[in-house]
């Protein structure tokens, strides 16, 4: 026998290990107390080394333990002591380790040369990237060149990025993916509470009687929180969860009640609750006293569809007897037949949220994101938390999940947008002033005028106004909706596309320059969470190639254009330096953040972090340092006070019409994450849902005498697709409704997508456009 | 050549004759738990085609309920995803 062979061996034996080990942490969590005989054996392995790392994929941030051994990770498990998952991990947690060793890794950086993409060393790449920003520059100005990133980009990438844009080059051309999924949250805690993120936390789920899901299926997009969630329940009989979605999904199976609404209807849903709660007494009348203004907006705001599409919010003040006249409209009965949802139902949600002996926490995600009215259903569900003054104690409290690891710690803390800067926005002198001491550069390089949000951007690139794009860890090529004006803007003759990645993707192949990234804990870094906690991550095993961190190769490409003095680190201390700069930002009680040191000996820490305490609840004396006074504090606004918005139910942009009579709705899988890059090539996931497909009613399936597997035709205005149908799947449309999961390349969903936007938050709509479909 | 490992169920008071089901089949490790109804089952199979057929092959072990896949990794670290 040969040794290689020996190795081999093994390395098959450890693996088994590694598989009845997995097993049986999850035997564990599912039964507490359970036994097998062979336990003691595991923990006899004194080769594996256990290293700590929040999990690559969601916005959950759980707590990962890698086994690292030889220099490979070879073994992955829930880190029991991460306060987030506790021990559990989803399927994609599991087997995240395998994602960093598909063999057809980008190692190489690449150039195209004569319509061909070559090889080369990666400093050549580097010196053209550099050498081509620079002419870009000079020849059309700083505007010309753009960087769009991702929610998966590191804090220090992130961080690297904005400096490198805005302080260096004075360009506010900076976007990030997570406009597509995290803005109209954004844009909806600005302006109710003045603040960024969540007020509370995952302990939340621990003390909670009511869930109520707005169009969020946890259950597949973030199940370890939904495990939480059920587990809860189970202890707790009393505990209800509802499911408010346009679609069925396993969520609504777990769920106690399962409403559908029409999509869009939320608003007026949202509306009703507060109606009814006010009908009722129902309210807490000191609560609103003390800490509620009333505020109305702009109505009739548009859909973001025309060219250069500008507005503009005017936010007046208004009173408690102007809104309830204001919510005359929105009575159960009318909102039934606006939304579909029996009045009933309306009725029994706003007795959930409105008795004062429960505490009712909402979760949402992408389907009150993604949609034209973004902000305004965020504004609407905290009228409802506000109403009733349930929120920022444990248990009560809105609460928007994110979908990406980092889409808060990076994209929105260190503001990685057009109008951000890691403290405030451009448009501040202040916000300007200190970023200018900070990077140790002249205020007036720091552009006053936000630029382009992402649509804007790619259409500024379709119309050549912006002629350079580097792209970074992320795959427009597959998310941008109305794809395929962008795929032609991006291959369009003088423009020239670098795009930073680990695998093929349709972005690489309209690329000039491909570069090697390093993946997750083949560099050391940080991500944020949905609930404000940051975790530190370090190099656990070795990039492949020539791949760097995005963080180092825009540093490389910064000296090459003679910004060095901004990045003056070595490779080897360079993200406990950027940390530790960047933390300068964020000082004080309101946002601190907790030093670098700290970081990496804990499962995460929470923000703010005053004194040595995590704060769990923000904007309540008790559990916050920076409120003042004995209770709620509201502190994001000058009146200290949260805005409840008047804001009206106003209909999607492309409704259906006898021209296009179906309504489409993109999504994710639980296999799969985003674009499916990454779990594509992860055989047991890649096996587990092969290629996408569409979900039909079976009502509309037996109408067309469709059943599962055959081919369907879908076309919107803006493009058509064949692909298989699904009937009786995991999910069910309503009837006149198809849901089509995104993360199949094979498959360009978003060819049909509208590029339409909330026009404050500029988030574009993925959960509804006018389609037909036709069997083929 | 996979790896994998699953959480399985017996039928009602059948675990001693699922285990030894499941260890009648080539490439199976059936362990049963000491206190519940409940065994951690481990495949390793030497190829895609002997996977296909080990698969096929729990499909017909009646005294089966419930099988969940936990953990897979291919060894030879072949990719299977992520063609265009």
């Amino acid at each position: 026998m040969r040794p290689e062979d020996l190795t081999q061996i093994d390395r098959r034996d450890f693996i088994k290990n590694m598989a009845f080990a997995s097993a049986l942490l999850v035997a564990k969590g599912l039964v507490p107390g359970v036994l097998f005989a062979d336990e003691q054996k595991l923990k006899n392995d004194q080769d594996l080394q256990w290293k700590k790392t929040p999990c690559r994929f969601c916005g959950v941030g759980c707590g990962l333990l890698v086994g690292i051994k030889d220099g490979k990770a070879t073994a992955v498990k829930g880190d029991p002591d991460s306060p987030v998952n506790k021990g559990l991990c989803c399927v994609k947690g599991y087997h995240s380790i395998q994602v960093l060793y598909g063999k057809d890794r980008i190692k190489k950086a690449q150039v195209r040369k004569n319509g061909k993409m070559v090889e080369v060393p990666l400093g050549e790449a580097l010196d053209l990237v550099a050498k081509k920003m620079k002419e870009t520059i000079a020849k059309h100005g700083k505007d010309a060149v753009s960087i769009y990133g991702s929610g998966q980009w590191t804090i220090p990438d992130g961080y690297v990025a904005s400096k490198f844009m805005k302080g260096a080059i004075g360009s506010n051309n900076l976007e990030a993916n997570a406009r597509l999924c995290m803005s109209s949250a954004v844009t909806g805690f600005m302006t109710t509470f003045g603040l960024d993120e969540p007020m509370g936390c995952y302990e939340d789920i621990d003390y909670a009687d009511v869930f109520v899901l707005w169009g969020n299926n946890m259950a597949e997009m973030h199940p370890v929180l939904f495990s939480r969630m059920l587990d809860r329940k189970y202890k707790n009989k009393k505990v209800k969860i509802i499911d408010l979605a346009t679609r069925t999904t396993r969520t609504s199976y777990a769920a106690d009640k399962s409403i559908l609404f029409k999509p869009q209807t939320d608003l007026a849903i949202a509306n009703a609750i507060c109606f009814e709660i006010l009908r009722n007494g129902w309210e807490n009348p000191e609560f609103i006293k003390n800490h509620c203004s009333f505020k109305t907006g702009k109505t009739n705001i548009g859909y973001g569809l025309e060219e250069k599409f500008n507005f503009k919010d005017e936010v007046k003040s208004s009173s408690l007897d102007e809104y309830k006249n204001f919510l005359k409209d929105y009575t159960p009965e009318k909102v039934e037949n606006i939304s579909g949802v029996p009045a009933k139902d309306i009725r029994y949600l706003a007795s959930l949220y409105g008795d004062p002996q429960k505490k009712v926490t909402s979760f949402w995600c992408m389907g009150m994101n993604q949609h034209t009215r973004g902000t305004w259903i965020n504004n609407l569900v905290y009228n409802i938390h506000l109403l009733v003054g349930k929120i920022s104690t444990p248990g009560n409290g809105p609460f928007s999940l994110t979908g990406q690891p980092s889409a808060c710690g990076t994209v929105r803390e260190v503001g990685t947008l057009t109008h951000k800067l890691p403290h405030g926005v451009v448009t501040n002198k202040k916000d300007r002033e200190m970023a200018a001491k900070i990077w140790k550069v002249p205020e007036s390089n720091i552009s006053p005028k936000p630029s382009h949000h992402t649509v804007s951007m790619f259409r500024a690139l379709d119309r050549g106004e912006i002629k350079f794009m580097w792209i970074q860890v992320t795959n427009p090529m597959v998310t941008m909706p109305h794809l395929n004006r962008y795929r032609e803007a991006a291959q369009k003759e003088d423009r020239f596309i670098v795009v930073s990645d680990i695998y093929p993707t349709p972005t690489t192949d309209i690329a000039d320059v491909i570069l090697p990234s390093a993946l997750w804990i083949e560099r050391e870094g940080m991500f944020g969470n949905s609930e404000r906690r940051t975790q530190h991550f370090d190099q656990l095993v070795e990039p492949p190639g020539d791949a760097i961190s995005d963080a180092w190769t825009m540093i490389e490409v910064a000296k090459r254009m003679g910004h060095g003095e901004l990045f003056p680190w070595d490779k080897k201390n360079h993200i406990e330096k950027i940390w530790e700069e960047y933390r300068l930002f964020h000082a004080g009680k309101k946002h601190n953040m907790a030093p670098y040191q700290l970081l990496k000996e804990r499962p995460g820490v929470r923000w703010p972090f005053v004194d040595g305490q995590e704060t769990r609840w923000r904007y309540h004396a008790k559990y916050d340092p920076a409120a003042k006074g004995k209770g709620f504090d509201f502190y994001g606004k000058p009146d200290h006070k949260a805005w409840i918005f008047l804001r009206p139910f106003e209909e999607m942009p492309e409704p259906p019409d006898k021209d296009y009579p179906f309504i489409l709705n993109t999504g994710r899988v639980i296999e799969h994450w985003h674009t499916g890059s990454m779990t594509r090539r992860i055989p047991v996931l890649h096996q587990a849902v092969p290629e996408s497909y569409v979900e039909l009613h079976p009502a509309d399936a037996k109408r067309m005498m469709v059943r599962t597997g055959d081919k369907i035709k879908i076309t919107s205005r803006r493009g058509s697709i064949i692909m298989k149908a699904q009937v009786n799947g995991r999910g069910r449309p309503q009837e006149g409704h198809v849901f089509v999961p995104f993360f199949d390349e094979k498959y360009l969903i978003n060819d049909l997508t509208i590029d339409a936007y909330c026009p404050i938050s500029k988030q574009p709509d993925y959960k509804k456009c006018a389609i037909k479909i036709e069997k083929v | 050549m996979p790896i994998m490992s699953y959480i399985a169920y017996p039928n009602e008071n059948g675990k001693e004759q699922l285990v030894a089901d499941l260890n009648q089949l080539s490439s199976c490790d059936a362990r049963a738990a000491l206190n519940e109804d409940m065994i951690i089952l481990i495949t390793d199979t030497g190829s895609d085609c002997e996977e296909e057929h080990l698969q096929e092959s729990l499909k017909k072990v009646t005294s089966l309920s419930c099988l969940t896949l936990v953990y897979a990794e291919s060894t030879d670290n072949s990719n299977h995803g992520g063609e265009k």
